[in-house]
């Protein structure tokens, strides 16, 4: 069973602000799943290996070279920041904003 | 002119014969949209001007006696988490509601070289996280056999769109059975190839080891005709591969089918297993094999997809945090420091059901319960895999229900997030096993449709396809 301080842990890691009403609702609901899904701790696997990933390839490399782009792509993108200046995206800051 | 009846090629023939022009074509199915879609809610947006504008450049070439390709003028529908340049991507999700895609996704790409005619962008459960369609932002999406009932998801509206009519063809992606299982419950075919070999570039990521693209249609041949366009290796997704095809069959009685007993037991309705038995039959007066197999771990899949899928979700979703793109608070008077921006903004705009996502993803990847979920998770993932390699050296194919139950009304699973993720229990072990299959019809209980899956080994997908194909002339 979770308890609502666990909620609050996971909330936070997770960068989400819970409202009151949510946090009982998620406190429920990821109890029941969590009881759901423990199931899987019951196999004994010391000598399995994990499977991140189904293909058999390791990492992929290519030539470290500078692709062209033109400047209107890259402004395309900054274009879609919700806050930006001089074609940067800008933040606010990170301690107590002036 | 009643278009539900043709195929892809069919309609290419009458293109090219003038027994219709591309504009007369999209004009009727242009009608179908504009009469279902309201009830239906599969589209999000149609681009009719443009797709006009297309339809008379491809008229153009009939005219002059050009060459057409076989998808020429065939509209298409695009699930929106897939991107197409300039125009909005919401991937079901408020937070993405005014976000202009900046380029074509490589499935897009490919289709707009042929010629398709992208036609709009579908409903799906919010960032294809759901098994109903009933997580979208946009509302949601109703089975158009029964507008009482869900569509399945996440792929909702992609599906509703085809089985309505309102397009031959449709594409959607596939984390855990987002195309296969609306497929079955709209009584039309999806498949999700095998992981690595259609290229996920321009695909809002979800879970970044499942996801994978495939189409959905009325019959086989147009399954494999938008397959084969947009397959293939692509720079942009480092995890798409090149490969050759296993050979296709000819005969069923060449073909031994395995029918894996972990897949007919106490959790799947009686009368889903009954259909699906009675199709097992069909393959074997038609000459195939049948033989049983068994699966082990099957009983661990749904756990096991559920701890990785929101794991991955959990990281993927860390994008939208109100910096890069997408909605933000950050110039609201609330907020006063960056990790507020994150937040106030993840809190505001994503929904109920991706939040409880991320929540369970983050907490199976935290101190302490790594080791004992995410990895042991991954384990289990391997002994899946091993379990169908196993299989499959002893049978060609593995025939399964797609989904345990016939489609569910709306509403009815929105209480418990178990029951709704139960809908998935069939389909998750594939992507798993990065495997492909496919969902065909294969009757109907009550009038609503039930699916049928046909899982083959990795890269098998010319073969699967051609079983698929022998599968549904039986039964035509």
């Amino acid at each position: 069973m979770l308890s609502e301080k666990d909620v609050l842990n996971v909330a936070k890691l997770a960068r989400i602000n819970l409202s009151e009403e949510e946090k009982e609702k998620m406190r429920k609901d990821l109890t029941l799943i969590l009881d759901y899904i423990a199931k899987i701790r019951e196999l004994d696997l010391k000598n399995v290996e994990p499977t991140f990933h189904t293909l058999e390839i390791k990492n992929k490399t290519r030539e470290d070279r500078a692709r062209e782009q033109n400047t209107s792509f890259s402004k395309k993108l900054i274009s879609l920041a919700p806050q930006k200046e001089n074609g940067y995206i800008k933040i606010r800051s990170v301690f107590k904003d002036r | 002119m009643d278009l539900s009846s043709l195929s892809v090629g069919e309609i290419h023939k009458l293109l090219i014969q003038k027994e219709i022009s591309a504009q007369e074509l999209l004009g009727e199915y242009l009608e179908i949209i504009k009469k279902e879609n309201p009830k239906i809610n599969a589209f999000l947006e149609i681009f009719e001007e443009e797709g006009i504008k297309q339809a008379q450049e491809v008229d153009k070439k009939i005219e002059k006696g050009d060459k057409i390709s076989i998808l020429e003028g065939i509209p298409v529908a695009i699930k929106d988490n897939i991107l197409l340049a300039n125009k909005r991507c919401t991937a079901g999700s408020k937070i993405l509601e005014n976000y202009i895609a900046p380029y074509d996704a490589t499935v897009v790409k490919k289709l707009k070289e042929k010629g398709a005619i992208i036609i709009g962008k579908t409903n799906l459960d919010e960032f294809a996280i759901g098994s109903s369609g009933e997580f979208s932002a946009y509302g949601v999406t109703r089975n158009p056999k029964n507008l009482e009932y869900v569509p399945g998801g996440s792929s909702s509206g992609s599906a509703a769109a085809v089985a309505a009519d309102m397009v031959p063809i449709a594409l959607g992606s596939d984390t855990g059975g987002s195309i296969r299982q609306p497929a079955s419950f709209c009584g039309i075919i999806g498949f999700k190839p095998t992981y690595g070999s259609v290229s996920r570039f321009g695909l809002v990521a979800m879970s970044s080891s499942l996801d994978q693209i495939g189409p959905l249609g009325k019959n086989v041949e147009d399954i494999k005709i938008v397959y084969e366009v947009i397959r293939g290796k692509d720079e942009m997704d480092s995890t798409t591969v090149s490969f050759s095809q296993k050979p296709v069959k000819e005969r069923l009685e060449e073909i031994k089918i395995g029918i894996p007993k972990e897949y007919f037991t106490k959790g799947i309705d009686q009368r889903v297993k009954e259909i699906i038995k009675d199709r097992i039959k069909d393959f074997e007066l038609s000459g195939a094999s049948i033989e049983e197999v068994s699966l082990p771990h099957t009983d661990y899949a749904l756990a096991t997809y559920y701890i990785i899928m929101t794991a991955e979700v959990s990281s993927n979703l860390a994008r939208y945090d109100g910096i890069k793109y997408g909605k933000s608070l950050a110039e609201s008077d609330k907020i006063t420091n960056l990790l507020d921006v994150y937040f106030e903004t993840r809190k505001e705009f994503l929904g109920e059901e991706v939040k409880r996502r991320i929540m369970l993803g983050t907490y199976c990847l935290s101190v302490g319960y790594y080791e004992a979920y995410y990895l042991q998770a991954q384990k289990v993932r391997t002994l899946i895999k091993k379990d169908f390699e196993k299989a499959f050296k002893k049978v060609d194919i593995l025939l399964t229900p797609t989904s345990p139950t016939p489609p569910f009304k709306l509403g009815e699973r929105l209480e418990n997030p178990l029951t709704m993720y139960m809908a998935d229990v069939l389909t998750v072990s594939a992507n798993l096993a990065g495997l492909p299959a496919i969902s065909l019809p294969a009757g109907e209980i009550d009038k609503l449709p039930v699916g049928l899956q046909l899982i083959g080994p990795a890269f098998s997908e010319n073969f699967l396809l051609s079983v698929a194909q022998l599968a549904q002339k039986i039964w035509t």
